[in-house]
């Protein structure tokens, strides 16, 4: 729970005035913080968050260091803090009470130096926080996730809250076995007498509870007695004078304020092991990852799967679950995980739901003088097997363990000391016997030596050797070649020489060859001809026709020429500059400068002519108005030459448009006017002589007709010199065109004589092949050879007394080679010889090489070693033999003789050193326990899946390490007498909340520990899938519950038949039968029948047929005894079960009273009591037969409880009941499918009876 | 003895479902034996420590672990006394192993001096029939010899063994550092064959159709389960034969 601490913070802080204020109310003094720099060690625990996401923290301050801070205050002093501006601020301070827990796993421990500095809190102080986890957050987690495990607790404690109650009683019966009592006359109320169920009971006169009331009805109450007590009763009962009774809810109320005690401690972070509740409820149990493991050695002869299931548990560092299917060894797992635990030191916690599993599983450990078992409990409830390990009797049973291991270790010892002086003996002779073999070796060994220097020697020389032979071999090698290379040289001479010598003998001469080569030549020439005569045909003809092409065109230019020569003649008699322009058009004349300039002349000649005709017109209209108007004037005396003076001073512009207007007005004025007055008349006058002199002025500018006349036509004439000039240059461009042509006709008309010439006709004798190129080809190929025939002629005498010469020194080579390969051949066999001869003597070597004295000679020189040691350790031995015998024989005597005084301090070291603890879940949390045993390395939970979880989290508070042991195809806990299914369909009855409803379903479906055995990885659990207890057919009815696991189920006994043989030979059973299934008829005579006024049901004739075969065995059992096949005093056991309690009952009463057995040892019980228990024979009472609509077979549908049933049995299993009633009737199709599994294994094994009534 | 048996019957038939079929009165042969016994006194003194003075005087051991694998005991018990025997000055370490100081063996000799003391005599009864010895005080009233014997009464022979462990459970004393036990048995004398006398009751329990026996053993004043299991073992079947005829007779 403590962090280890691994260093020392420093931090400044601070202290707001509240927290001053409450500070000295405590008489805490400030200063006392900062006093010499001394840390204090204080708990922190983070606080969420302020709103404004402020980190805020708790410090916590332990009794000492509380009393450091203040000598006088009650209560541990906490520091409530925020960090504000990287300063841890100290906004309050409160009292804790002393006894609430510090260290818990939400806090850690530091050591903290605090300091009245300004300077700011050092970020890994910070950072240590800011890693927490809120407590806050941590325990809101555990109290959400462990609600849905309230409903355990609901259960269980439903009218609990109940006061003592106290009444005097009549009388009392005890029922025939003494295991119950009935007290009457009991004096209480309604609702006292309703709340009696499933209380204590006390009886005045009686020490300790006598039992717990089983039912209270008819004034009567009857209590089930505690087996412990009876003795008591027996002795006592009848003397009971003051009759008075209490009945008290104590016990179970202390029991689930204990399992709430556990709910609380988990939300509060004090589990052993931090990480509890993440392990617990996270749908993926995170697990650390397992220690690595040196390899164990086993005390106990385990099978693969256990191995696995103690080396998995061993490594693992938190959590560890095994999956125990009946009968595979879980007991003999725990034993030596107890064990692995021992011899490391840690201290094991076995814990399990009742004491019985505790006691079971204590009494298989191992004895060990490693290991020492102490029981814890109420000494009155443990059972026998677990009474030697509470603490008065564990000296005895110290005692008694080591007083049998030191006997038999004196006993062998006593014999030892003959058989060690044989052993002596036999150990110096067989030493003495190996000492010359050994010798011998030592020497083949050093002989070996030496021959593997020689044979080193020899190997080099014979490498020289081989070296020599080699280069001769390839000396010989390349004489040979030169040899081979001669010859055939030779042979290509004399090839060249005959050809040679064919050429000059063939009759051809120089002439000859002249003359073909001419020959051919021709040929050649006149192919080539006929090659190109084609072509030069087509050339021909392409070129007549240009030329006609061309002649053509010709005629077209030389008419255009003769056109332009009359157009030139015809611009002479042109007379209007209509016609010549007219002429221009015609010939496609351009507009060219002078033609436009002509023009243009011309046009502006005719306007000045115009207008000079214009101006002499109103000249002739204004004289003659001046000449009237001044004969009007004459009479009236004006001055006219006056008027006419001062009229040209004065000047004036007028158009002839204002001429014309003022004449027209002057005119309409004198018409309109018979009298004119005079000045008026001078006016016009004055305005009449100043237009004349205007118009005089005008017509002053022009020049005279004449004039213009004479330039009109010279400007016509030049505009037809520009014409003509045009005219003559197209036809200049005609002429050149023509010339042009003219001598491309010449041109043509020369190639094509060219070509003519060209082609000339072949001779008529000139035979033209059909391919002429390939003709050509092979003339020419033709030609290169007889011109190479020519040139090779020419050189061949002189080539050939070359070759000649060369024939000669070519077989004088040759002949030296060979003189050579004769000398190195005897060279060769010189050092072949000495090869042979070295190859002998290191053949030889290598034999001795070969051989291999080395390691017979190390074996012997171990077996001395061994022999030498044995004899030593021997001689030690008879050495010390006496003394150990001494020794031990004084221990032996002085432990017989030990009485419990001698024998107590061992008590005292034994439980001081106790390191397997055993005891129940629920005493777990005894307060006295807590004490003395606050936490355990290891906690292994035996029969997991029978205890509920507030009862496992019990044990699992208290270990570093958790070992669960179990299995979920076996039925679940039990809440008192019921059934967890019947109680929690009551309870999601009753139950409104819907989350609680679904948890609690949750609860039906699964249990923690399937739930744990399913996520959590490979690594960290196993199944043990081999049972040693049933025989193989046996199992066979009950491996498809395990087929869906990671491992099928198998049996571990080698010869089922050998080993589970129970010998009997019966009418019913046969020695072969291990499984049967006596068959009922669904029919009423064999139905099931209810109690009147109960619930529970019973079948009386399956009753009748167990009476039946239960007297079958009995005889059969005495028929064995008497053949010998069972021991005479051997009693078979037998467990007589069923599903229903109240057929129980009846078939116990019918073994008691009916039945005289002395050959079986019977014990009955439900299936739900039976589950841990194992029986030779198993007799099962199925009950349930009917013909209802429904088909309900009740309990008998778990198929948990069925695999309890079906898997108690070691060497013979018979139900008794109705096959079709399981397998036809019962409503689920996956109930019938179970039982038809059940019914068709049976029938495999020839097992089933149909019962015959009669 | 009427009074008695009036009694016990009032008691097993005080539920109205139980019929006393029968009740008998017999007489249960026990043994009673004079047994003289020696006494020793011997000092206090725990076994194990015992053992290692005794050791450490007759061998060199240095290590715990030697002396564990030796006494098979675990290591941790003797380094512990190893320790607390330093402590107090009864060994040392010398150089080949531990070895006792002057005090070590004065206080080994006193461990294995034994005072013998003045015997005792006492009064055993042996009941065969439960396989069980009893301290018994002198003369209890004599039983009617006209009384039948029990009918499955066995005969055997007293074990010494069993007698002496008896004799130790009672009469072993401590005083102070010394404790003064009873070390053998020096004589028994087998008185007259001694009786107990025994009531009995057959009993049908109506209700749930149930015959059972109880039976009173007035030597240890209780219900003796023993002789009642032993009774029912044989008779239980034959009862309920007997009673099926009577029924059979009783409805013709």
């Amino acid at each position: 729970m403590v962090q280890a601490q691994t260093n020392t913070y420093k931090t400044s802080i601070r202290i707001t005035k509240t927290a001053s204020e409450k500070m000295r109310g405590f008489g805490i003094s400030e200063r006392s913080f900062f006093i010499a720099g001394q840390p204090f060690q204080v708990f922190m625990e983070r606080y969420p968050s302020g709103s404004d996401g402020s980190l805020s923290v708790a410090l916590f301050f332990g009794r000492e260091e509380t009393r450091r801070l203040a000598t006088d205050v009650k209560g541990l002093i906490v520091l409530h803090c925020v960090f504000r501006n990287h300063q841890l601020l100290v906004t309050n301070v409160t009292l804790r009470k002393a006894y609430q827990a510090l260290g818990t796993n939400w806090q850690r421990e530091e050591s903290v130096v605090f300091t009245d500095s300004r300077d700011p809190v050092p970020v890994a102080f910070i950072n240590l926080i800011n890693r927490m986890t809120p407590a806050k957050e941590r325990s809101d987690y555990v109290k959400k996730r462990i609600s849905s495990w309230e409903g355990y607790l609901k259960i269980q404690e439903q009218g609990m809250d109940i006061p003592d109650i106290k009444t005097p009683y009549s009388s009392f019966t005890f029922n025939p076995d003494f295991s119950r009592i009935t007290l009457t006359g009991c004096r209480m109320n309604d609702k006292e007498w309703k709340s009696l169920r499933k209380l204590s009971v006390r009886l005045t006169g009686i020490e300790g509870d006598v039992g717990t009331v089983l039912k209270a009805s008819n004034k009567a109450v009857e209590v089930e007695l505690n087996p412990y007590i009876i003795k008591q009763l027996r002795e006592k009962g009848h003397g009971l004078t003051h009759r008075e009774v209490v009945f008290s809810n104590f016990a179970a109320l202390s029991q689930i304020r204990r399992l709430r005690q556990g709910f609380t401690n988990l939300e509060k972070g004090l589990a052993v092991n931090p990480q509890l509740d993440r392990l617990l409820f996270e749908e993926e149990p995170k697990v650390a990852p397992l220690k690595a493991l040196e390899k164990l050695t086993y005390h106990n002869r385990l099978n693969e799967f256990q191995q696995q299931a103690v080396s998995g548990a061993v490594a693992a560092e938190d959590l560890y679950v095994i999956q125990g299917p009946p009968g595979t060894g879980k007991t003999t797992v725990i034993s030596e995980i107890c064990l692995q635990n021992a011899k490391k030191g840690l201290r094991t916690l076995v814990a399990s739901q009742s004491n019985l599993a505790v006691d079971n599983a204590l009494g298989r450990l191992l004895a060990n003088k490693d290991i020492r078992i102490l029981r814890v409990g109420r000494t009155e409830s443990i059972e026998e097997e677990g009474k030697k390990f509470i603490e008065e009797n564990v000296g005895q049973y110290w005692k008694d363990s080591t007083l049998k291991e030191i006997s038999s270790q004196y006993d062998t010892r006593a014999k030892r000391e003959t058989e060690v002086a044989k052993k002596l003996a036999a150990t110096e002779r067989a030493y003495d016997e190996l000492q010359p073999v050994f010798e011998s070796l030592k020497k083949a060994v050093a002989d070996k030596k030496d021959a593997a220097a020689k044979q080193k020697e020899i190997e080099s020389l014979l490498n020289k050797e081989r070296q020599k032979l080699q280069a001769f071999e390839l000396q010989r090698e390349q004489s040979q070649q030169e040899e081979r290379d001669s010859e055939q040289k030779l042979e290509t001479l004399a090839a060249s020489i005959a050809e040679d010598q064919a050429i000059l003998d063939s009759g051809k001469d120089m002439a000859w060859y002249q003359h073909e080569e001419l020959r051919i030549s021709k040929v050649i020439q006149q192919l080539e001809h006929a090659r190109r005569l084609d072509l030069l045909q087509e050339e021909t003809a392409a070129k007549k026709q240009d030329i006609a092409t061309t002649t053509d065109k010709r005629g077209q230019v030389s008419q255009q020429i003769s056109g332009k020569t009359a157009a030139l003649q015809a611009i002479d008699s042109v007379k209007k500059v209509d016609e010549g322009m007219q002429l221009m058009a015609q010939h496609e004349i351009e507009e060219t400068t002078a033609i436009t300039y002509a023009i243009g002349k011309l046009d502006m000649i005719r306007d000045k002519m115009a207008e000079r005709k214009n101006l002499e017109k109103i000249n002739t209209s204004l004289t003659a108005a001046i000449a009237y108007v001044e004969k009007l004037l004459a009479p009236t005396g004006v001055a006219l030459d006056k008027v006419k003076e001062d009229a040209l001073a004065q000047t004036g512009f007028f158009t002839m448009a204002d001429i014309e207007g003022f004449l027209d007005k002057l005119r309409i004025f004198l018409k309109s006017s018979p009298s004119i007055d005079p000045s008026a008349l001078g006016k016009a006058l004055t305005g009449l002589y100043k237009r004349q002199n205007e118009l005089w002025r005008r017509g002053a500018e022009l020049k005279s007709p004449e004039m213009y006349i004479e330039d009109s036509k010279r400007s016509f004439q030049q505009l037809k010199g520009a014409i003509g000039a045009e005219l003559q240059k197209q036809q200049q461009q005609y002429e050149a065109l023509d010339a042009k042509w003219l001598s491309e006709l010449e041109r043509m008309q020369q190639n094509l004589d060219v070509l003519q010439q060209q082609a000339t006709p072949l001779p008529a004798d000139f035979d033209i092949p059909p391919d002429i190129e390939e003709a050509i080809h092979l003339h020419k190929v033709q030609l290169a050879q007889v011109e190479k025939d020519k040139v090779s002629f020419e050189q061949v005498g002189q080539r050939l007394e070359s070759l000649q010469k060369e024939q000669l020194q070519e077989i004088e080579a040759l002949e030296i080679s060979r003189a050579r390969i004769g000398e190195i051949d005897g060279v060769l066999g010189q050092v072949r010889e000495r090869l042979d001869s070295m190859h002998k003597e290191n053949e030889s070597l290598l034999e001795i090489l070969s051989s291999d004295p080395e390691t017979d000679y190390e074996t012997t020189a171990k077996q001395l070693a061994s022999l030498s040691f044995d004899k030593e350790s021997l001689k030690q031995e008879q050495k010390s033999l006496p003394l150990m015998q001494t020794i031990q024989k004084k221990w032996l005597d002085l432990l017989k003789d030990a009485n419990d005084h001698d024998l107590d301090e061992i008590r005292k070291l034994y439980i001081k050193h106790a390191n397997v603890i055993g005891t129940t879940c629920v005493a777990s949390a005894r307060k006295d326990f807590i004490d003395n045993y606050p936490e355990f390395d290891v906690v292994i939970i035996d029969e997991v899946s029978k205890a509920t979880p507030p009862e496992l989290l019990l044990p699992m508070l208290k270990g570093k390490k958790i070992i669960l042991v179990g299995d979920h195809h076996q039925l679940p806990p039990l809440l008192g007498n019921d059934t967890l299914e019947e109680t929690l369909e009551e309870m999601i009855k009753e139950n409104s909340g819907f989350e609680e409803k679904r948890e609690l379903e949750k609860l039906l479906e699964e249990s923690l520990f399937e739930r744990l055995y399913r996520n959590l990885p490979e690594s960290n659990k196993t199944m043990l899938a081999i049972q040693y207890r049933m025989h193989a057919d046996i199992m066979e009815t009950i491996a498809p519950f395990y087929k869906f696991d990671n491992d099928q189920l198998q049996c571990g006994l080698a010869d089922s038949d050998r080993e589970r043989d129970h010998f009997l030979e019966s009418l019913t059973v046969k020695r072969s039968n291990h499984l049967m299934w006596v068959d009922l008829p669904n029919e009423p005579a064999y139905f099931e029948e209810r109690m009147s006024g109960g619930k529970s049901l019973y079948n009386p004739v399956e009753l009748q047929e167990i009476s039946r075969m239960l007297v079958e065995l009995n005889d059969a059992v005495a028929e064995a005894k008497s053949a010998g096949r069972i021991a005479p005093d051997e009693l078979k056991t037998v467990g007589v079960i069923s599903f229903y309690g109240e057929q129980v009952k009846r078939l116990q009463r019918m073994i008691d009273q009916e039945l005289r057995l002395p050959h079986l040892t019977i014990r009955t019980g439900t299936v739900d009591r039976f589950q841990g228990s194992e029986m030779e024979i198993i007799l099962l009472s199925m009950v349930r037969n009917n013909q209802n609509n429904h088909g309900d077979i009740g309990f008998a549908k778990d198929y948990r409880r069925l695999n309890v049933a079906l898997s108690r049995a070691k060497q013979l299993l018979v139900l008794i009941g109705s096959s079709d009633m399981f397998t036809k009737r019962a409503k689920k199709e996956e109930t019938k499918r179970m039982y038809r599994h059940v019914l068709e294994t049976v029938e495999k094994k020839n097992g089933v009876k149909v019962l015959q009534k009669g | 003895m009427e009074e008695l048996i009036k009694k016990l019957a009032a008691s097993v038939a005080s539920s109205p479902d139980v019929l006393i079929r029968k009740s008998d009165v017999w007489r249960l042969p026990v043994v009673l034996l004079d047994v003289s016994y020696d006494r020793v006194k011997r000092l206090k003194m725990d076994i194990l420590m015992k053992m290692l003075l005794f050791a450490f005087q007759q061998s060199e051991i240095r290590r715990a672990a030697v002396l564990a694998d030796m006494l098979s005991v675990e290591e941790l018990f003797i380094s512990d006394l190893i320790h607390k025997m330093k402590r107090t000055g009864l060994i040392g370490l010398g150089k080949k192993g531990y070895v006792l100081t002057p005090k070590g063996y004065d206080y080994l000799e006193k461990g294995i001096f034994e005072e013998a003391l003045d015997g005792g005599q006492a009064l055993i009864s042996f009941s065969a029939a439960h396989d069980e010895y009893r301290m018994v005080e002198v003369d209890s009233a004599p039983v009617d010899e006209k009384l039948v014997v029990y009918r499955y009464a066995v005969e055997a022979e007293a074990n010494r063994e069993r007698m002496l462990g008896l004799l130790s459970n009672e009469k072993d004393a401590v005083e102070e550092s010394f404790q003064i036990l009873v070390s053998g048995i020096a004589d028994v004398e087998e008185l007259d064959n001694d009786y107990v006398a025994c009531i009995e009751f057959q009993l049908y329990d109506q209700e749930q159709d149930i015959l059972f026996a109880r039976i009173w053993n007035s030597g240890t004043g209780e219900w003796d389960e023993t002789l009642e299991k032993q009774v029912e073992e044989r008779e239980l079947v034959e009862w309920r034969e007997v009673m099926k005829a009577e029924k059979a007779e009783a409805n013709q």
